[in-house]
């Protein structure tokens, strides 16, 4: 460091964190605080506003899969007029947060499931994801580990999240890429007869909406939370 | 209540028709007008859409039966699908950038089209141990295609 006028005793400050910052994070910090500078936002605005991406999830996707388990109309607007059904569970794509930032955005899909066609979702380019209407997607979608063996062995991927489908149910890999965005409309289970739309969006789960999960009764989330018993558990 | 083959065909002449249609043009390339291009995204979108259901019902009800019900059944409809189903081009997408070029926005870019292709599994891969029904749909611009014949 270049000679400077000490008002601090550098044996006591702080030492910082990591001694290693990468590009990314400096460009993010630098551009960040001109914006701020310059007026273009506040720190306030980008708290809120990184708050609310943090908050976002699959629930309006699940609701938007029960209305169209319930309702032979509202399934014919999710598949002819996506964009449509999105706002009618609350998410508009071309102003996804609210804060008036601009989205042109129009190319999403939901891909329906039929008995014989079961689709799942990927991006292999880089893990473009339906954050609007899905939330943010989970750690292992991001990983090449997912995006460059799915693509590939798409029966072994699936095995290893649990999944099994049988062979007269033909597999459909949608790569998602940059222009489009996906969705998976997955089928009714049995044993859903008389439920109502809440009852039904709480079995469709972020993996089923990918499509590595199927929905099944009685199962409201994919995270395993049955692991080993605790070495020292709480009493 | 029409047959299902009435239905079938006539979705075929329908889209042969909207193909033809879009065929003439004008395209971006051809000097077409924002609202012609408006219209031809409209049209290419109204296709997908048509073109999906179309194979959903193909899929769904139509080869299952060809299969159990037809003599040489399974065969007329491998020989069907597996046309189909050759790295098919499904239809030419919207007038696009290439994504390497939108991120640096150089002053004389031109749109291209961008292709949804639906790759055959056991086609694509060598050794591919799923079944032969399994596909891959991606999206890739025209730079990176080229006519086979």
């Amino acid at each position: 460091m270049t000679e400077h006028d000490h008002d601090h005793d550098h044996d006591r400050t702080a030492a910082p964190m990591v001694d290693e910052i990468t590009d990314f994070e400096v460009l993010e910090i630098a551009v960040r605080e001109l914006c701020i500078e310059k007026g273009l936002f506040t720190a306030e605005d980008h708290r809120r506003f990184t708050e609310f991406t943090e908050q976002i999830g699959p629930t309006p996707a699940a609701h938007l899969v029960a209305r169209a388990w319930l309702d032979p109309d509202f399934k014919n607007l999710a598949l002819t007029e996506p964009m449509t059904a999105s706002k009618q569970v609350g998410v508009d794509w071309l102003e996804p947060t609210g804060f008036g930032t601009p989205s042109d955005f129009t190319a999403f899909h939901i891909l329906e499931d039929t008995p014989t066609l079961h689709h799942v979702i990927v991006c292999a380019l880089c893990s473009c994801y339906p954050r609007p209407i899905l939330g943010n997607s989970p750690e292992w979608y991001r990983t090449p580990n997912y995006r460059r063996r799915l693509v590939r062995w798409p029966r072994e991927v699936l095995a290893e999240f649990g999944l099994y489908l049988p062979e007269d149910v033909a597999i459909r890999v949608e790569d998602s890429n940059q222009k489009h965005r996906f969705m998976v409309m997955p089928l009714r289970p049995d044993g859903t007869a008389d439920w109502d739309e809440d009852q039904l969006a709480a079995i469709v789960t972020r993996d089923c909406l990918i499509g590595v999960a199927l929905p099944k009764v009685g199962v409201t989330t994919n995270a395993i939370t049955d692991t080993r018993p605790a070495m020292h558990p709480a009493k | 209540m029409p047959s299902v083959f009435d239905v079938l065909a006539q979705d075929h002449a329908e889209v042969k028709r909207m193909l033809a249609e879009l065929e003439l043009g004008p395209t971006a390339a051809t000097g077409a007008d924002a609202d012609q291009l408006a219209l031809r995204k409209r049209m290419v979108q109204q296709l997908v859409i048509e073109v999906s259901k179309h194979e959903a019902v193909e899929e769904m009800y139509f080869w299952p039966a060809v299969r159990s019900h037809v003599s040489d059944g399974t065969d007329l409809a491998n020989q069907a699908q597996g046309q189909e189903q050759e790295g098919k081009e499904v239809l030419a997408r919207l007038d696009k950038l290439a994504p390497e070029d939108e991120a640096f926005d150089p002053p004389d870019q031109t749109p291209e089209w961008f292709y949804i292709v639906r790759f055959n599994l056991s086609q694509l891969w060598y050794g591919y141990t799923g079944t032969d029904s399994d596909t891959l749909q991606t999206e890739i611009p025209q730079r990176w295609l080229e006519a086979v014949a």
